[in-house]
């Protein structure tokens, strides 16, 4: 699956659009991380259980997109956009779109 | 450009959570039940462990100055029974089977009918728990199930419990995560559960004191057939409840005050009433199974009103 | 009399609360779910795209800029759900599906505006948690938002 945040593939002819395609996930980091974090924000610096957490929600949300995306019969996906938004204390909402399609 | 409209079908649900809630609701409540009983059973160990580290001594002057909110200073219509009580008090803690803290009274104006055991050997009790008391043994028996408390440091322990696992709850589940509730239901019925059984041993701790002073047992479920007469609640709620249900604690109080009555006539070899002022009343019963033999039980009533010059310490039981 | 209120307190009205929101909530997602795969299935025919291509040899016979929003809010058993699950970490599937189901809406609405057109290119979706902060526990209201330019050709059938 060829991924792009630009409106075509380089090098490749898109031949079919397929629509939209979408994948979210709401991920919660747990009490351990939390106390590890409050612990990290005193000198300051780099969350890494934060950033791992994310990187694992971005990475699942995108599998999903692909999925959907698999399903259409489309072997690349265009003009991806990613969306992440606070929704509740703690919980952060991943969510990643593009348009599936079929390059030559 | 070529569309082809192509509707999901398969993947249309993508994060597939439709319809998943009952499945969260039964793993996460089996998970949280499961890590708040780990976190409830090590904060009750550490704090056994840390109660034991406590001597009596360094319990007594820790909480010297410890203030109790809804004691009253004096009140002339129930001093009378207070002094009773204080006089009581007295006679029950002369011996070694009670700890040594400076035992004190406390009236604290309540209806409802209770005691409490507070750190530091100061014992409270309710204006409603005094009008219902008359006998002395009642009032023994009230005085000896606290000071059971003490000897068990249950007063510490509760309280360590309750500061650690309140703790231990308010980092799990912090206030804005919205399941706090959840935290509080467990700690409530689980805390029950623990207090049941501590005023359980302390029923047993006042009734083997009681026996031990008064050589009787008789009058120490009075107060209990009261509760239970003046009882509303349905058997379930005691599940919930701090204390065992008047009814329960009564048929304990049966069965436990028979096994120390076969226990103390079996060990106890004649000795002599060195007390020499008046005795008001003589109790006479056969002992089970044993046909020529009776029990004389001689109770010192009304000692409130001399002095404290008994020596109560040996139980005044012969053989006769 | 006391034990009994501080058991009504402090066990039956949480349980019961949240007995309510559960059946309730199952209930309102089980209707809105079949509702959206309706309209889904009604509007199938226009496509979204989220790139700002479109067939340029097609004459267009109409743009509209289009737009959606829906505004969701969590019930008392998804925050329990949600709270249980931050304890331990990993996804909150009661949000998700509340997500899921604001966000198809939110497209739906929009679709809703344009029913014959053929596309919708340069598709936008956006969340936004609207009244995080109010309250210290945070929780929030979120609202679902999807625009774009809605392109009818000319020549497809009406």
């Amino acid at each position: 699956m060829i991924l792009t945040n630009i409106e075509s593939v380089p090098g490749k002819k898109i031949v079919e659009h397929y629509g939209l395609v979408s994948g979210s996930t709401v991920r919660a980091k747990h009490v351990g991380r939390d106390i590890m974090a409050s612990l990290k924000n005193i000198v300051g610096g780099e969350l890494k259980g934060y950033t791992e957490l994310l990187e694992d929600a971005r990475e699942q949300a995108r599998e999903r997109m692909t999925k959907q995306a698999e399903e259409l019969g489309a072997n690349a996906v265009i003009n991806i956009r990613f969306n992440t938004s606070s929704i509740a204390q703690g919980a952060s909402e991943l969510y990643i779109y593009g348009t599936a399609v079929r390059v030559e | 450009m070529k569309i082809i409209n192509k509707p999901l079908t398969k993947t249309a649900d993508i994060s597939s959570a439709r319809g998943t809630a009952m499945k969260e609701l039964r793993q996460l409540v089996l998970f949280t039940i499961v890590l708040l009983t780990v976190l409830y059973f090590s904060v009750g160990l550490l704090v056994d462990f840390i109660v034991s580290g406590i001597s009596f001594e360094s319990e007594a002057s820790l909480f010297k100055n410890f203030k109790i909110s809804k004691a009253l200073p004096k009140d002339p219509g129930e001093n009378k029974k207070l002094e009773k009580a204080k006089v009581i008090l007295r006679i029950l803690t002369s011996g070694d089977s009670v700890p040594p803290l400076p035992y004190n009274l406390i009236l604290i104006k309540k209806k409802e009918p209770n005691a409490f055991a507070f750190p530091g050997g100061k014992i409270g009790l309710t204006t409603g728990l005094l009008d219902l008391l008359n006998d002395e043994t009642e009032i023994a028996f009230v005085l000896g199930h606290e000071l059971g408390h003490f000897s068990n440091r249950d007063h510490l322990k509760g309280l360590g419990r309750g500061v650690g696992f309140g703790l231990a709850v308010a980092v799990v589940f912090k206030p804005e995560y919205g399941a706090k509730s959840f935290g509080n239901m467990v700690n409530f019925v689980l805390q029950r559960t623990y207090s049941q059984d501590s005023e359980k041993k302390a029923d047993h701790f006042g009734l083997e004191l009681v026996y031990s002073k008064y050589g009787s047992i008789r009058g120490t479920d009075h107060l209990f057939k009261i509760l239970q007469q003046n009882d509303k609640l349905p058997g379930w709620a005691y599940m919930f409840s701090t204390h065992p249900s008047p009814q329960k604690r009564i048929l304990e109080l049966q069965k436990f005050g028979k096994k120390i009555e076969k226990e103390r006539t079996h060990k106890t070899t004649a000795s002599p009433i060195k007390s020499t002022s008046s005795v008001s009343s003589i109790a006479l019963h056969p002992l089970n199974g044993c046909k020529a033999k009776f029990v004389v039980t001689i109770r010192i009533h009304r000692c409130y009103q001399y002095n404290l010059d008994y020596d109560i310490d040996n139980p005044v039981i012969f053989r006769c | 009399m006391e034990g009994l209120i501080s058991l009504l307190i402090n066990l039956v009205l949480p349980i019961l609360l949240i007995v309510a929101a559960l059946i309730t909530g199952t209930i309102i997602e089980k209707r809105h779910y079949q509702s959206i795969d309706k309209r889904e299935a009604l509007l199938g025919n226009i496509v979204l795209l989220n790139g700002k291509e479109y067939p340029k040899d097609t004459p267009v016979a109409n743009v509209q800029f289009v737009s959606g929003s829906v505004v969701i809010s969590y019930d008392y058993f998804k925050r329990f759900l949600a709270g249980l699950r931050q304890i331990f970490g990993g996804e909150i599937k009661s949000y998700v599906s509340l997500l899921d189901r604001g966000r198809r809406e939110a497209i739906l609405r929009m679709k809703g505006k344009c029913p014959d057109a053929d596309i919708i290119i340069n598709l936008r979706l956006d969340t936004s948690s609207i009244s995080k902060g109010r309250r210290k526990r945070g929780l929030g209201t979120v609202e679902v938002f999807a625009y774009g330019t809605a392109l009818k050709f000319a020549g497809s059938p009406e």
